[in-house]
Formats: structure tokens, C-alpha cells, sequence
């Protein structure tokens, strides 16, 4: 029995509110502090997850013990997340990578959302490295949408895990077709191949959110911040969200 | 989606069966009518009338989208004068009766008329009482109020927020929005209206826009679909977003000098193209 059929099980064991307290609670946003460049977004997810437990960036310690617990301070006890939300990435140096890495490595569900459209260059580099070297993901230079004043059609098309139109956030980080070896992950012990990239959601004819299974757990990236959208009451960003969080939290 | 046009394209010196005959040959599914516009759909059109309206509309091999009126400018729900407003509740009460007679479920009207007299606040509160009183007829009737969004024209409700909270006070799932994609010109986009009211729209008014032109004397500021500023793409994948999957009703301008009949078969083809999203 994997760990995820596990809880999923012992939460199924409780009444209705309570599994739906503890589902909630597997849920966690990592707050990065001030290399979240989009702080809109954190408070879009933690207006659609009121259950779920901020986390900031550096209390996701210990990663060989695999604690990354939340604690349920109305019933006492400690919580293990499954299905994490990075939103408005800025910079990220290369030990959170890693962190990050070993929580999907170990069944977590992780949706990282760039911001790196509205960073400055260095912190794109450092993204794009961590992510290349831990997800063997290639992302691109973000590019700005509503730059040359052409009227486009202003919604993301996603595919998974519904199929809904979200209103772009006029700067994106596409991904390439060019998938890096995982070299981190490599040098760090991860021993399981990275499967390839399953496209989920583009905008004109651009890649620009897909997922990946890595190792036991699911990394979703998105290129166009969908925060904004969910704090301004988009019923399809909510959809998705809720679809994407159902899947991960019941495996 | 199906296309339909409003019956005041016919030309005026044509015959309703003539413009039926029109409408349908150049790819229409249904016609939109307009109480008080053409002789043929007048106030004091009886229902025996208005049932034989309808049995030509069906010979023709058409259905009635919705009625709409050419009536609210002159008699508008929010007019100061409670006889004016009388004949206007009265006007909207015979377009819910004739959709009924007509076989379709939406009706249009331009809700409230802010003027240089008749400021707005006022117009709000009595929009909104006027539509609660209407809607008690069109629940029953099964009849959908669709208020038309004019805009700068009504300078009224000018943003889609504002439409959304005047539809959220009037609190009533048989009044929703008649939205027009070409009346919102340089006060805002019609995606992003499409967007925020979803569910809540009744019909679609298509036409486009010259946004920059603004209003000179009764020069016109719309013009044919795809000759203007809409973002077409954006407004089609809005209509999926929101799932709209009703009647897309042109709104034409019969500005055609020679041949008028050819703006129906234009705006006939530039529909179908927006529906198949062909751009």
C-alpha cells in the first residue's frame, strides 16, 4: 500500500466534514517570502484553499526525514501534505530545488506557478536552472503577450484536469520543446528516469503549463500565474483548481 | 449556435413575406422582432395577429429568436412622468405575451434612460423596482428579460461590474442581460463582459465597432462584423468560456445604398465564419 493510499484510506475512515477537513489540511501553499513576485497570487490560492496551511519557503526543512507536516492546530495533531502550491515564483536557489524535488519524489503533488514574467533576470536564470536541473524542465524567456498591441485571444486552453479557458496574465514563461536531463537530480541520488512532459495548457500556439510525473509524484508547472484569476472569482480557474487538488489529495 | 437578424433590416418598402423569404434564402435561422418598428408588429397588433405573424415566420422556415422593441427611447421603465412609464410597463408586458404567442423565451429592452434631466440615481431605483414588478409576469410566462446593454447610448450601467451588480440587485433569475458585443465600444470589451456575466445572458447582439470614431452628429460609430476594432478570436472563445450556446442575432445597419439585400447575405457568412472560429 503506497503512503498516499494509505491516508487517502484513514481519511476516508472519518465522518463526511472531518475527511474534508483532512483533505484540506493536506494541502499546502509555500509562501517564498520576498522572492513571491506576485503576492496577488498567493492570496488568489489561499482565498480558493482556505484549508490549506501556509508554509513559508524555509520551514520546508529536513528533507531527509521527509517532515513536511502541517499542524491542525484546532484538532492537535500533525498533518502530512501531499499537494503543494509554489505561487509567483521569483527566485529560487538551488536548496529549495532540492526540497522541493524530494517532496514530489516522495508522492507530493507539486504546482509550481512562475512569476518569473515579472522578476528580474536573475532570478528567471536561477528558476529556469533549478528547474532544469531537478524536473528536466526547459523553460523560456518570458515573454509578454500584449507587447505588440495585436489583439490576441486572451485565455490559456487547458486540457487537464478540465478542460477550461483561464485569462492569460499577460506575461508568460512558455516551456521549450527541449527537455534538459534532470543533472541535479542525478548528482543527488534520484535514481528514477524523468518520464517526458505532457503538455496541459498553451496560449498562441505556445506551451505554457504542463505536467510531469517524477519519481512517485506529479510536478504541474504553470507559465501563466492563475492566482489572479482565482481572486478575481474566475469559475474556470476555480474548476481547475479543484480538480487538480481532488486528484492529488485522493491519489 | 443559431443566427438570426432583426426584422427592421427588411427594406422598408418590402413586405414582411419578402423579407422572410430574404432572411431565410441567405442562411438565417430565425428572425428577431421588434414591437413597434415594422407595420406588421405594432402596440395594437392583436394576438390573433401576432399568431399569424408567427405562422409566417415558420412558413418561411424561420423561428422568432426573441422580440425586442424600438419603443424604451421614447417610453423608458425609468422615465420621471408614471404615465410614460405606464405605457412602458405596458409595452414590455406585450413583448413577454407576444414571446409567449411567438413561441421563444427572451424578450429585449433597454432598461433605464440616464439624461441630462433624469439623473442617474433616480433611473437605477426605478429601473430596478420596474423590473422586479416585470419579472413577476415573465417567471410564469417562462419569458427571459434581457436588458440590453447600450451603453454609452443609455449612459447607463456603463461597466460590466456595475450591469452585474444592478442584475444581482434586481435579484431575479428571469432578468439577465441582452448583451451586445458592438455597444460597448471605447467603454470597455465585449470578451471581458461575456466573461463576467455568463450565465446571465439572455441573447447576443452581434455587430461591430469603429472605436475610435466616437459619435459626430448621427454619424454612425458600428459597421460590419470583422470591419472593426472587436477582437472577434476573444469574443468567440469568451462565448465558449461562458458556455453560450444560444441565438447570435445580428444588428445590422442597413447602410448598403445599392442592393441592401447584400448586407444579409454578408453578415450571414461573417457569422458563420465567427461560429466555425475561423479567423
Amino acid at each position: 500500500m503506497t503512503r498516499r493510499i494509505f491516508l487517502g484510506a484513514a481519511a476516508c475512515a472519518g465522518s463526511a466534514p472531518a475527511r474534508m477537513r483532512e483533505l484540506e489540511l493536506r494541502c499546502a501553499l509555500v509562501d517564498l517570502g520576498s522572492d513571491c513576485v506576485l503576492r496577488e497570487s498567493l492570496e488568489g490560492f489561499a482565498g480558493a484553499m482556505p484549508g490549506a496551511i501556509k508554509i513559508p519557503a524555509e520551514q520546508l526543512t529536513d528533507w531527509q526525514e521527509c517532515q513536511f507536516y502541517a499542524v491542525d492546530r484546532e484538532l492537535g495533531h500533525r498533518q502530512e501534505c501531499l499537494f503543494y502550491v509554489v505561487p509567483g515564483a521569483g527566485a529560487i536557489n538551488d536548496d529549495l530545488g532540492l526540497r522541493l524535488a524530494r517532496l514530489v519524489d516522495r508522492e507530493g503533488w507539486l504546482v509550481f506557478e512562475s512569476g518569473a514574467g515579472f522578476a528580474d533576470e536573475t532570478a528567471f536564470r536561477t528558476q529556469r536552472e533549478m528547474l532544469a536541473s531537478y524536473f528536466g524542465l526547459a523553460i523560456e524567456r518570458p515573454l509578454d503577450l500584449w507587447e505588440s498591441g495585436a489583439s490576441i485571444v486572451p485565455y490559456v486552453d487547458y486540457a487537464w484536469p478540465a478542460a477550461v479557458k483561464i485569462r492569460d496574465f499577460s506575461r508568460v514563461v512558455p516551456v521549450g520543446s527541449g527537455a534538459r536531463p534532470a543533472e541535479a537530480r542525478i548528482k543527488q541520488g534520484f535514481m528514477t528516469p524523468v518520464p517526458p512532459l505532457e503538455g496541459i495548457g498553451s496560449i498562441a500556439e505556445r506551451l505554457v503549463a504542463v505536467r510531469r510525473r517524477v519519481g512517485r509524484g506529479v510536478l504541474v508547472y504553470l507559465g501563466s500565474p492563475i492566482g489572479p484569476a482565482l481572486g478575481a472569482g474566475d469559475r474556470d480557474a476555480h474548476r481547475w483548481l479543484n480538480s487538480l487538488s481532488a486528484l492529488a489529495t485522493r491519489g | 449556435m443559431k443566427k438570426s437578424i432583426g426584422d427592421n433590416i427588411i427594406p422598408k418598402d418590402w413586405t414582411l413575406e419578402r423579407g422572410l423569404e430574404l432572411i431565410k434564402r441567405s442562411g438565417y435561422d430565425g428572425v428577431e422582432l421588434w414591437l413597434g418598428d415594422r407595420p406588421w408588429f405594432q402596440m395594437n397588433t392583436s394576438d390573433t395577429q401576432v399568431r399569424e405573424l408567427r405562422r409566417k415566420v415558420e412558413d418561411a422556415g424561420l423561428a422568432v429568436s426573441d422580440v425586442a422593441n424600438s419603443l424604451d427611447w421614447d417610453e423608458n421603465i425609468s422615465a420621471r412622468d408614471p404615465r410614460i412609464r405606464e405605457r412602458a410597463m405596458r409595452h414590455v408586458e406585450r413583448q413577454i405575451e407576444s414571446a409567449q404567442l411567438l413561441g421563444t423565451d427572451a424578450i429585449l429592452l433597454v432598461a433605464g434612460l440616464v439624461t441630462e434631466e433624469i439623473p442617474y440615481n433616480e433611473v437605477y431605483g426605478r429601473s430596478i423596482e420596474a423590473l422586479r414588478t416585470l419579472a413577476e409576469k415573465a417567471g410564469p410566462a417562462r419569458v427571459k428579460i434581457g436588458c440590453e446593454n447600450c451603453n454609452s447610448e443609455h449612459r447607463f450601467l456603463i461597466s460590466p461590474r456595475e450591469f452585474w451588480q444592478f442584475l444581482n440587485e434586481v435579484n431575479n433569475p428571469w432578468v439577465g442581460i441582452h448583451l451586445d458585443v458592438g455597444n460597448i465600444h471605447d467603454t470597455g470589451f465585449p470578451e471581458q463582459w461575456i466573461e463576467m456575466h455568463g450565465r446571465r445572458i439572455t441573447r447576443v447582439h452581434l455587430k461591430d465597432v469603429l472605436r475610435h470614431r466616437g459619435r459626430s452628429g448621427d454619424q454612425s460609430v458600428y459597421t460590419n462584423i470583422f470591419l472593426g476594432d472587436n477582437n472577434w478570436p476573444a469574443i468567440r472563445a469568451a462565448l465558449d468560456k461562458a458556455g453560450y450556446d444560444g441565438w447570435l442575432i445580428a444588428e445590422m445597419e442597413a447602410r448598403y445604398r445599392y442592393a441592401p439585400d447584400q448586407q444579409l447575405w454578408d453578415t450571414a457568412t461573417a457569422i458563420d465564419r465567427f461560429t466555425a472560429a475561423k479567423f
